[in-house]
């Protein structure tokens, strides 16, 4: 078992104007160089989390670690070059290239008057092919599908080269060709070192995917361990509110309600 | 990784396409455009009524002094001061197009046109017509009604940080607008109000070199300075949330870059007066021609802007034999041209 690269100790959230908390107390670690998946129900906290992991927002009240230091203590320049995230969409108003639009990743290792270099552009480009989208590379960003521009996102932050990748249901808009692409590009990186914290609606994914499975609900952690451990019918029927089954299925794991 | 797209040929040919060709395109449109600038600059020196429409000849120029003096204290300053505003409003319109992720939003919105025009006609109206005071009054005024829509931002509580702003500046732009209505109806009609009038329609007719010198350190300043921010603005058109994930402080760098668009768009506008679709139109041109990229996005507005804004000033000083104002101008064709660019097929903003 790996050290935690980023911990959360009893963080307390409540968006401005907001009546209730997003986040009451929660307290959750993410072990460095694995995958860990966040589950729960809509409105669970489980975007909310994401932002504070990213320093977007501050706690009211509790800590949040990266890498043993707290997290307020990074510069906004230093957290980009360590956080990545990939949000759940983005407008996008202008018809930006592909390469240049996965470019912008690069800007948290480059001054504010600073321009790419032929570097940057080759990382941006190998991110590109590892999307899978280097035969688009002509188009703009506008005439991609859905589920494109999704890949579109990863490949950005993948620009990034940081070490704690953040993703916000990742496979909402992906067929089935692209999930398991994009499966088999997260595997890729965790073997490379990088620890991987995402949430997501789709318990295939998940099942797939994960070390650790963190199970969320009203802005708490109801579970979090293993995926063996947690992966339970009872556990996940109180998370979702509503009965469920866990399958086995030729060594896949699969999830139905009843 | 899958074997289907990780071909290195692939690669090879998408970097050789994609990224070095288009660079290089780009580098030689820009090359154009300076050229035609600068073709346009040179016959517009020669260019005008002097007393009929036509081009002063060199052996005319050799030994007429008038000629001299016409083209040297008039047509000079006059020529660099459209450039300077060409290139500002241009440039700056495309700023804040990136800025507020808005293709329809030119420079003078925030309420710093209205403002400055505000303030051009407090000072006609109290302190009479003197230019300098005018020009000063103006650039006030304009950095006035900046202040005013960014307090009123943060006290909006509705939308995000770019949409308050929209809000506010619409809300200053409106307030500042009927104080210049108001001044008009409170002028004298027979001295102050035609002044006004003039000044609201903008014209380079009785710009000096004092005049243009005032303002050249710090426009230029300020475009050098949008010039090297010109990458970060591609990053500063994405949402708030996307712009911080990237590790950059969205609002204070923001702010910078707007503060310095507006400080360029009140000067250009204290020696011209109020002159509009310029930064609406081109930067939409410049990206139709030059894609999103506003690495080339920026440097061709600044380029089209000039030529735009010298053509138009040629035909306000030659069309009639009495000037024809400059803002007139630039919205007549500004809006045809606006009107042509948004039915052509492929529309690309």
């Amino acid at each position: 078992m790996t050290d935690p690269i980023l911990r959360f100790e009893n963080v307390v959230y409540t968006y401005p104007d907001a009546p209730h908390r997003a986040l009451q107390g929660l307290t959750l670690s993410v072990p460095g160089g694995q995958v860990t998946a966040i589950l729960g129900p809509n409105g669970a906290g489980k975007t909310t989390l994401l932002r504070l992991a990213y320093g977007r927002f501050q706690p009211q009240a509790g800590q949040i670690w990266l890498e043993d230091r707290p997290l307020a203590a990074f510069s906004r320049q230093e957290l980009g070059q360590r956080v990545a995230l990939v949000p759940q969409r983005e407008a996008n108003p202008f018809a930006y290239s592909l390469l240049e639009y996965v470019l912008l990743g690069r800007a948290p290792h480059l001054s504010p008057l600073q321009m790419p270099a032929a570097a940057d552009v080759e990382t941006a480009l190998s991110a590109l092919e590892t999307v899978g989208l280097l035969p688009l590379v002509k188009r703009t960003v506008q005439a991609l599908s859905g589920g494109e521009f999704q890949l579109l996102l990863v490949a950005r932050a993948l620009a990034q080269q940081a070490s704690l990748l953040l993703l916000d249901e990742p496979t909402s808009h992906l067929d089935l060709g692209n999930k398991k692409r994009l499966i088999t590009c997260l595997q890729n990186l965790r073997e490379n070192g990088t620890t991987i914290l995402l949430t997501s609606h789709e318990p295939e994914v998940v099942a797939a995917l994960a070390d650790q499975v963190v199970l969320m609900r009203g802005g708490q952690v109801l579970r979090s361990g293993l995926l063996d451990e947690v992966w339970q019918a009872d556990l996940l029927s109180e998370t979702y509110g509503i009965p469920l089954r866990v399958w086995k299925f030729e060594g896949r794991r699969h999830l139905t309600w009843e | 990784m899958s074997a289907v797209y990780s071909s290195s040929a692939l690669r090879a040919e998408v970097k050789s396409v994609s990224q070095l060709a288009s660079r290089r395109r780009s580098r030689r449109r820009l090359l154009g455009l300076f050229a035609l600038l600068l073709v346009v600059f040179a016959v517009s020196l020669f260019f005008g009524r002097y007393p009929q429409v036509g081009l002063i000849s060199p052996a005319q120029l050799a030994e007429d002094a008038l000629a001299q003096r016409l083209i040297l204290n008039l047509r000079l300053p006059r020529l660099i001061a459209s450039l300077l505003i060409g290139m500002s409003l241009a440039g700056v319109g495309m700023v804040m197009q990136m800025v507020f992720a808005n293709p329809l939003v030119e420079p003078g919105f925030l309420g710093v046109s209205q403002a400055s025009a505000f303030g051009a006609a407090v000072s006609i109206l109290v302190l009479g017509g003197v230019n300098w005071q005018v020009q000063i009054s103006a650039i006030l005024f304009g950095l006035f009604g900046l202040a005013l829509s960014y307090l009123l931002a943060r006290r909006v509580r509705y939308g995000g940080w770019v949409l308050r702003l929209l809000l506010a500046g619409i809300a200053v732009s409106a307030l500042f607008a009927s104080g210049v209505g108001l001044i008009k109806y409170l002028a004298d009609p027979l001295r102050q109000l035609p002044d006004i009038t003039f000044w609201l329609l903008g014209s380079l007719s009785s710009i000096t070199w004092r005049a243009v010198l005032s303002v050249l350190p710090l426009i230029s300043l300020g475009l050098v300075f949008l010039w090297l921010m010109r990458w970060r603005l591609n990053l500063l058109a994405l949402e708030d949330e996307v712009v911080f994930s990237l590790g950059v402080a969205a609002n204070r760098e923001r702010l910078l870059v707007l503060f310095m668009a507006v400080v360029i768009t009140a000067a250009s506008i204290s020696i011209s007066g109020l002159i509009g679709w310029v930064g609406l139109l081109v930067p939409q041109l410049a990206r139709r021609l030059s894609g999103a990229d506003s690495r080339d996005g920026l440097p061709t507005a600044f380029l089209l802007g000039g030529i735009f804004m010298i053509v138009c000033d040629d035909l306000a000083r030659t069309l009639s034999a009495g000037e024809i104002p400059l803002g007139v101008l630039t919205s007549l064709l500004g809006a045809f041209g606006f009107l042509i660019l948004m039915t052509r097929r492929t529309v690309k903003v």
